[in-house]
């Protein structure tokens, strides 16, 4: 088993659904995203045009934040996964550092502190977020969480340690797609087993010609971009001086 | 001493002022995490590292010179090698507690017992954390042997090789961490090795050198060999600094040659305040100084170019660290500014505020009842 994804440019529109289901999915914290997007802008004006290159985690082949790692939080799963224990973190960072996608970000701060703090916005007239917390009956976590998520991992991962993309691994546990592939409108994510020569991504990797981040570096991403968005034409020419 | 009371009364009240300031900012860190600092996911290493840094090799510089005279027989440092020794614990100590005070929370903490029961051999951090434990655990060993008198017995001798090699090696495994980060070329990969040897030694040599003429100054007798000593050490420190703007411009030609979009970080900071300092402050005018054989002897000159050599050295490693995360990687740099602009909370100044003052409390306590000045007797 090997897992990867294909990620097909020409489908992306850069909406973000994925963005946001991710968060959703992970119950992450403000200013924490596993999954983003780069917005590339090539050309200059007049003749400029802009396309998105949505990213998360590579679960690299080679990792280098698994290779760094001094205590093993950061370590390799079944089908490929890079995954990360935060029980076992030491908060040292070196992940971030050796990460070159730039995809693993530290809780600087306590998560989701706003659904314990007890200040109101207007005395009298608001309530707090611990008070809605309890009002919803989760107090001090948000109202909104998944429990699902902490099946692998702890739902809200504390202050001071790392976190990243698990391909939702506790989803394909259940049989079940990581959800940003599950919540893309535009299907433009496609997950699978790269061992199976029949899965979709086999059969995409095959067809077209994938590229993958930072190649160069040899880490071996396990995240496959095809095609690109261009709905453009132009007037058939030779060119010329 | 021949200090007057008033100048050792300020001089406690300054340290104790320091140390509490200093505990302030660490127990605000470990219970309320590293929020606190201005450090996030871009610039993810920041001042308290910088600390780390400074501090480690400076501890490395000092074990070099204090084992000198007991492992290569360098008698002429015999006056201040046991100082060398007391200084390279003291600011050990400072380093592991900056990168200590780097890691986050109490929570976070209690996870470094994971090093020991769930180690990764491939880690360089993980060599690192062993080796420095290690290291710590025989400068201590090797200053009780000196303290004791026991220079050159078996285990005097022990004490100081063991600590001279894993000095050595854990100034490696530094150099590795920096060294095998692949994704980022601003921090120099192996070329920071060369650039820690001869900084670490520059540093160590400026921290002897300073304590050294700043004892003599409040000491009413003048010790002779030390004095001669000194000389050497000016010397050495000249030396060093030679080798140090070497080097340095080794990295700027490098940046340049380069090209490439991760030296940008480097070439940013060129234009910094830690850049000069550390250029101008650390390393040309303090050359300049030392270039002359008579301001190799005099007191005042010693003591201006060890203070410049320990403050440019301090920028420098602010700069190196800046110069590798200073720019935003891959996602990161996504509604990003081209470059971080990372000035340290007052927090991250307290670390630093605290091991500076417990440093110069060791020293200070040390010198005062340990005789630092003591050498074995057939020196």
């Amino acid at each position: 088993m090997k897992y990867a994804m294909v990620i097909d440019l020409q489908r992306c529109v850069g909406c973000g659904a994925c963005i946001i289901a991710c968060k959703n999915e992970n119950n992450l914290t403000e200013g924490i995203s596993w999954s983003y997007k780069i917005t590339e802008t090539v050309g200059t004006f007049p003749n400029v045009r802009f396309h998105y290159i949505p990213t998360l985690c590579n679960h690299c082949a080679y990792a280098p934040c698994v290779r760094g790692c001094p205590t093993r939080a950061m370590h390799k799963a079944e089908g490929g996964i890079t995954m990360h224990d935060p029980n076992k973190c030491i908060g040292c960072r070196y992940c971030i550092a050796n990460c070159p996608y730039g995809v693993i970000s530290y809780n600087w701060e306590e998560p989701h502190q706003q659904w314990r703090q007890k200040k109101v916005l207007i005395k009298d007239c608001t309530t707090s977020g611990a008070e809605q917390a309890s009002a919803y009956g989760t107090p001090r976590r948000p109202p909104y969480e998944n429990p699902e998520r902490g099946t692998t991992l702890p739902a809200e991962r504390p202050m001071g340690v790392v976190e990243k993309c698990t391909f939702c691994d506790h989803r394909l546990m259940r049989g079940l797609l990581p959800y940003c592939v599950e919540a893309c409108p535009a299907d433009a994510r496609i997950f699978g087993d790269l061992d199976d020569p029949k899965s979709e991504v086999s059969k995409l990797i095959g067809k077209y010609r994938p590229y993958r981040l930072k190649e160069h570096l040899g880490t071996e991403p396990k995240i496959y971009y095809i095609r690109s968005f261009n709905p453009g034409t132009y007037t058939q020419t030779k060119g010329g001086f | 001493m021949a200090a007057s009371k008033t100048f050792t009364r300020a001089w406690t009240l300054l340290l104790i002022l320091g140390l509490a300031l200093g505990l302030f900012a660490a127990l605000t860190t470990i219970i309320a995490g590293l929020g606190v600092y201005n450090t996030r996911d871009v610039v993810f290493w920041g001042l308290p590292m910088a600390g780390y840094l400074f501090f480690g090799l400076t501890a490395a510089g000092l074990t070099l010179l204090s084992s000198l005279p007991t492992v290569f027989g360098a008698k002429h440092l015999y006056p201040v090698a046991k100082r060398a020794a007391l200084l390279a614990f003291a600011t050990l100590l400072a380093g592991l507690m900056c990168k200590g005070l780097d890691l986050g929370p109490i929570s976070t903490l209690t996870n470094l017992i994971w090093i020991a029961f769930s180690p990764n051999l491939t880690s360089p951090i993980w060599w690192m954390a062993i080796l420095y434990g290690f290291y710590f655990a025989f400068v201590v060993f090797k200053f009780l042997t000196m303290h004791q008198g026991k220079w050159h017995r078996a285990e005097g001798v022990f004490a100081a090789i063991g600590a001279l090699l894993l000095s050595f090696f854990s100034y490696l495994s530094l150099s590795v961490v920096f060294g095998t980060v692949q994704a980022r070329l601003g921090f120099f990969g192996f070329t920071l090795g060369l650039y820690f040897l001869v900084t670490a030694l520059a540093s160590g040599l400026a921290a002897l050198l300073l304590s050294s003429v700043i004892n003599d100054s409040l000491k009413a007798g003048k010790n002779e060999g030390e004095i001669r000593a000194r000389g050497d050490l000016s010397l050495y420190l000249g030396i060093a600094l030679g080798a140090t703007l070497v080097v340095f411009l080794l990295r700027v030609i490098r940046a340049f040659a380069a090209e490439t979009e991760q030296m940008a970080g480097f070439v940013h900071m060129m234009t910094s305040l830690s850049f000069n300092v550390e250029l101008i402050a650390g390393i040309l005018i303090p050359l300049a100084i030392l270039a002359f054989a008579a301001l190799r002897k005099n007191a005042a000159a010693q003591l201006a170019a060890a203070v410049l050599v320990l403050v440019g050295m301090f920028a420098g490693r602010f700069e190196q660290l800046l110069s590798g995360n200073v720019k935003p990687m891959g996602v990161q740099a996504e509604g990003a500014p081209q470059f971080i602009h990372y000035v340290p909370s007052i927090y991250e100044w307290g670390i630093i505020l605290l091991v500076l003052s417990l440093v110069l409390t060791i020293y200070t306590l040390a010198e005062r009842y340990l005789d630092l000045g003591a050498a074995p007797e057939e020196a």
